[in-house]
């Protein structure tokens, strides 16, 4: 039963950890396009 | 051009969702179809987001090292770019390769770490491109920054072969090769299978991470060079400078 503990921490740390990464990056992508103003097709 | 190519091509979102409905395939292999470990029973499991993350890990070094090569033979700003986002990326992956190894090795062998050689290896890894990053930050000048940067991540990526032979070449705790091997896979059909189609999907969600944190060193250097503009007019007014003449 403990095994299922490591697993489920495990993986979960591994989703937190790139979820969180990629939620960074897109707040700073949307906040440096509306800084800069620019248009859709320059995304 | 590119502006048109960057609208009509929807790449980086075929890439995302290819990414995570394979990571959705691979993770359900590993929990639900995967046998369990002879020896180390469930926990084995560990080893289908732990073995992903260290092997592209080390991909995403070598892009590093190639991009560096370019930056320093054709002094390519693209190069740059790539360089300092498939490392940065690489971080991630290698912080993930040592918690979760951390996680694992608490439930097998008892201990959150020990100073084996590959844990101790990985450890130097990391710190050697924590560095690389912290130097990018240190650096204004951005010729400068490429060249010394691209330097750094040269000698880094010669510490990867390392990492990986350390298990061979010194005594250690952790287990040897079962995949990469030159007398081929001793691991279970299985288990390869599940290991394969994970390293599959993180490779994937890696290369759109990668664009995507292209995507923002881009539209940070624009920003830089835009309030060095500023900055230059306020100076001096009556000097006109083309936006070429600042690219980063």
């Amino acid at each position: 039963m403990a095994s299922w503990g490591y697993i489920a921490v495990g993986f979960g740390a591994t989703a937190i950890a790139i979820g969180g990464y990629v939620a960074r990056l897109e707040c700073r992508i949307a906040r440096l396009r509306g800084r800069r103003g620019a248009p859709e097709g320059d995304r | 051009m590119t502006r048109r190519l960057l609208r009509i091509y929807p790449g980086d979102r075929a890439l995302l969702a290819a990414a995570l409905a394979l990571l959705a395939v691979g993770w359900g292999m590993a929990l639900a179809w995967a046998p369990p470990d002879r020896l180390q029973g469930e926990v084995q499991r560990l080893m289908y987001v732990h073995v992903p993350a260290a092997w592209t890990a080390f991909a995403l070094y070598g892009v590093g090292f190639l991009a560096s090569v370019r930056v320093l033979w054709k002094r390519s700003v693209a190069a740059d770019h790539l360089a300092h986002a498939a490392i940065e990326v690489g971080l991630l992956f290698t912080g993930l390769t040592l918690a979760l190894g951390s996680l694992w090795g608490r439930a097998v062998w008892g201990v959150w770490w020990t100073w084996d050689p590959r844990l101790t290896t990985t450890a130097i890894l990391f710190v050697l491109f924590a560095g690389y990053l912290a130097l990018r930050r240190a650096i204004e000048d951005p010729e400068r920054r490429a060249r010394v940067a691209a330097a750094v991540a040269l000698v880094g990526f010669g510490l990867v072969p390392v990492v990986h032979w350390s298990v061979v070449w010194w005594r250690s705790l952790h287990q040897g090769p079962t995949v990469l091997r030159l007398d081929g896979p001793t691991i279970a059909g299985p288990m390869l299978a599940t290991l394969l189609v994970n390293v599959a999907a993180i490779t994937l969600l890696a290369g759109w991470l990668v664009m995507r944190r292209m995507r923002a060193i881009r539209l940070e250097m624009r920003a830089e060079n835009r309030r060095l503009r500023e900055r230059l007019a306020y100076a001096a007014p009556s000097v006109r400078i083309a936006p070429r003449e600042l690219r980063g």
